[in-house]
């Protein structure tokens, strides 16, 4: 049947199209009315960034994420831990709780960074600085696992989508913990 | 860049029906698009403004299946904007924090079925090679959109919860669409997301506890 085998070929030009490559850099995230809450009712004061920096020095353990060929990449002139730092960035300001001058800060080393086609996590050791030093620290962690599919121009998109949305996931957990709040409140 | 908003079964039909349509187009039929007609548009009578409109800041996000969607966010953000400025119930919507403290939170949660997406693949793939002409398929993508305002710091926030949805049809399939057909996906997205913050924004405006 002609019409079959123009089907066929049809339907295997299309999956084959499905997955050509992509390069894609990570988007911005979006602070979260639940951070907001905790930092107000906490009554936690404007605190300052620290560095974000990635555990693995020189040989970064968060590269760009490869998905069959494509890739995703951090924002121009920055790493993927820079942006961790700017997504805490984005949370605070969201809060009214960001003061560059300020005498607390957060920082974070970048110390987990997985992407595949069905898992991704994301690890910081956040630490709180004051005048004198550093002073709480305390890792968190968040992953996430989906159905992978056959074609491409589903599942790269899918697993960027995902290792991208666990940037705002760490940072509200980071917020969602009241011993880090307190550490913040401190003086 | 639409398509981070669609769900991964709807964009992986229309990827495969662009294809094919690219392959035969005379044969192919081109994927329909409908707004559910459930939630319609706010009627003039039901329509509700405060008396002395406050700035608001919002705070808008885009889901799937409760996830973050930071791509769909960044598209979605400004037609939400839009949509709050023209509401008449704020003076003023911005995404820094505003005098008084007032916030609006805006989550549009794209809800993904299983069952749906299975069934939808095996349709769509069977409509595909097909060409569109021995069968089709029907995809709908529910959002669940939850409004949250906190009228300053301190205050009890006001809460509701919207719903709609956009139904896509490809190929031979003869079933009533509980929606309005409109011109493309860009419409489709573009009305869903007005129709919803239209809603949302008159429930809270509507509820006592909303500053007048």
């Amino acid at each position: 049947m002609a019409w079959r085998r123009l089907a066929f070929f049809a339907a295997t030009t299309a999956l084959l199209a499905l997955a050509g490559c992509v390069h894609a850099q990570i988007d911005d995230t979006a602070p979260s009315i639940e951070t907001l809450k905790s930092l107000r009712a906490a009554k936690v004061p404007p605190i300052a960034l620290g560095p974000f920096v990635d555990a693995g020095g020189q040989a970064p353990i968060a590269r760009a994420v490869i998905i069959r060929g494509s890739t995703l990449s951090p924002p121009k002139g920055a790493s993927f831990a820079e942006f961790l730092g700017m997504s805490f960035e984005k949370e605070l300001r969201a809060a009214g709780r960001f003061d560059a001058s300020a005498p607390v800060a957060i920082a974070g080393r970048l110390i987990e960074s997985r992407a595949g086609e069905t898992h991704a996590s994301l690890g910081v050791r956040i630490t709180v600085l004051r005048g004198e030093g550093p002073g709480f620290s305390k890792d968190y962690r968040v992953e996430t696992r989906w159905k992978g599919d056959f074609i491409g121009a589903i599942a790269i998109p899918e697993a960027f989508r995902q290792y991208n949305a666990l940037y705002p996931l760490l940072v509200r957990q980071v917020f969602a913990d009241p011993a880090l709040l307190e550490a913040l409140k401190s003086p | 860049m639409l398509k981070s908003i669609l769900s991964a079964r709807t964009k992986g039909l229309m990827a495969l029906a662009a294809l094919l349509l690219f392959a035969l187009p005379t044969a192919a039929q081109a994927a329909k698009w409908y707004v559910d007609n459930t939630l319609g548009e706010v009627k003039p009578e039901e329509k509700k403004t405060p008396a002395m409109p406050r700035p608001v800041q919002l705070i808008f996000e885009f889901q799937r299946d409760g996830a973050p969607n930071p791509r769909a966010t960044k598209e979605v953000k400004p037609w939400i904007i839009e949509a709050l400025q023209k509401s008449g119930a704020f003076s003023e919507v911005l995404e820094t924090p505003v005098a008084g403290g007032a916030v609006l939170s805006v989550t549009f949660n794209n809800i993904v079925k299983k069952e749906d997406v299975d069934k939808a693949k095996k349709d769509g793939f069977r409509a595909g090679l097909g060409f569109g002409l021995f069968g089709g398929v029907v995809a709908t993508d529910r959002y669940d959109v939850t409004f949250e305002y906190l009228p300053g710091e301190g205050a009890a926030s006001i809460k509701t919860l919207v719903q709609h949805a956009l139904h896509m049809k490809y190929g031979k399939k003869d079933v009533e669409i509980p929606g309005t057909q409109v011109k493309n996906v860009t419409e489709a997205v573009k009305t869903v997301v007005r129709q919803a913050t239209d809603r949302g924004v008159n429930n809270l405006v509507s509820d006592p506890a909303f500053p007048q």
